[in-house]
């Protein structure tokens, strides 16, 4: 259960994070009461959406990107496939897959226990979510549009084109 | 240089959190990391614990002691993917080209430091993640269990 502790530390970092973001100009919506912070960024091909949240029992900073897009249920194996490829080739963070309903997202977490945080390791998080997630959005998009194969884009992943 | 003094100084306190809760491990400083292997539930499992000086990261890998069969891999990028939405930190990672399977759980310690405790949350959290699917994921690859069946309790 949060504790009022937890929640301070919660807190603490939200307030960091919109620091951060208001320091370098970005346009964001928050919620102050859930502690939640959402933004758009722009990507090469695709919008990429990011929510931020705040773990009060696991002291973690979640960063969530949604792909704008879900899984055709005839191509939902599959694309597991090529979800589990993409993944191997990450440092930090995942895709997380839901196979029954085709959502894809880019999670990335980091500690913030005991207050160990600085504005860089915000920036990072929020970097590798943008990063991560224009590389890979188009590569499943066009899986999903059938522009290439499942077989062709691992190809594609593992060879490290773009 | 900078980030090198940092990288020992996190990996100092990841010695000093796993000697304070009495493991067993075996160190190599001079790539700041550690090797530790924990008994679980069913299985056994090897842990490597390492600092990653370049990309300021305590990343905690575990390789579980099978692999995928071919005719497995799409049962298993399944049930990993379900693992993996269902997981707030940390992912498995399957290695479709020849069926190797690995925990992942990492995080950023840039400008900052990582206490004992989160260190130790990290390492926790791994070693339950991991004893809680190791076994669900042989039955999956041996065909004994169906990969969307793989979180349910």
């Amino acid at each position: 259960m949060p504790t009022e502790q937890n929640a301070t530390g919660a807190r603490k970092v939200f307030d960091a994070f919109c620091e951060y973001l208001d320091e370098h100009a970005w346009k964001y919506n928050k919620d102050a009461q859930q502690l939640t912070i959402s933004l758009n960024a722009k990507g090469d091909d695709l919008v990429i959406p990011v929510r931020i949240s705040f773990d009060e029992n696991l002291h973690i900073i979640l960063l969530l990107s949604p792909m704008p897009f879900d899984v055709p249920e005839d191509m939902r194996k599959p694309m597991a496939v090529a979800v589990t490829a993409a993944n191997l080739c990450i440092v930090d963070g995942s895709f997380d897959y839901n196979v029954e309903n085709g959502n894809i997202l880019y999670r990335i977490t980091s500690s913030y226990r005991d207050g160990a945080f600085s504005k860089e390791s915000l920036e990072y998080l929020l970097m590798c979510a943008c990063v991560t997630t224009d590389k890979y959005n188009d590569k499943f998009k066009d899986i999903v549009d059938r522009k290439v194969s499942t077989d062709e884009m691992q190809k594609i992943i593992f060879n490290k084109e773009d | 240089m900078e980030n090198i003094k940092e990288a020992k100084n996190v990996y100092a306190a990841l010695l000093e959190m796993l000697t304070d809760n009495n493991f067993h491990f075996e160190k190599d400083d001079e790539n700041l990391s550690v090797k530790i292997t924990m008994s679980g539930h069913d299985i056994g499992m090897d842990f490597k614990l390492e600092i990653d000086a370049e990309r300021q990261l305590v990343v905690y890998t575990s390789l579980l002691p099978f692999k995928f069969k071919e005719d497995s891999i799409v049962a298993g990028a399944i049930a990993v993917c379900l693992i993996n939405f269902s997981l707030a930190d940390g992912s498995f990672d399957l290695d479709i080209r020849d069926g190797e399977l690995s925990f992942k759980l990492t995080s950023s310690y840039m400008d900052s430091l990582l206490s004992k405790d989160a260190l130790n949350y990290m390492f926790a959290m791994a070693c339950m993640i991991v004893d809680r699917y190791n076994d669900r994921l042989v039955l999956v690859n041996e065909g004994l269990l169906n990969p969307f069946e793989v979180v349910e309790e």
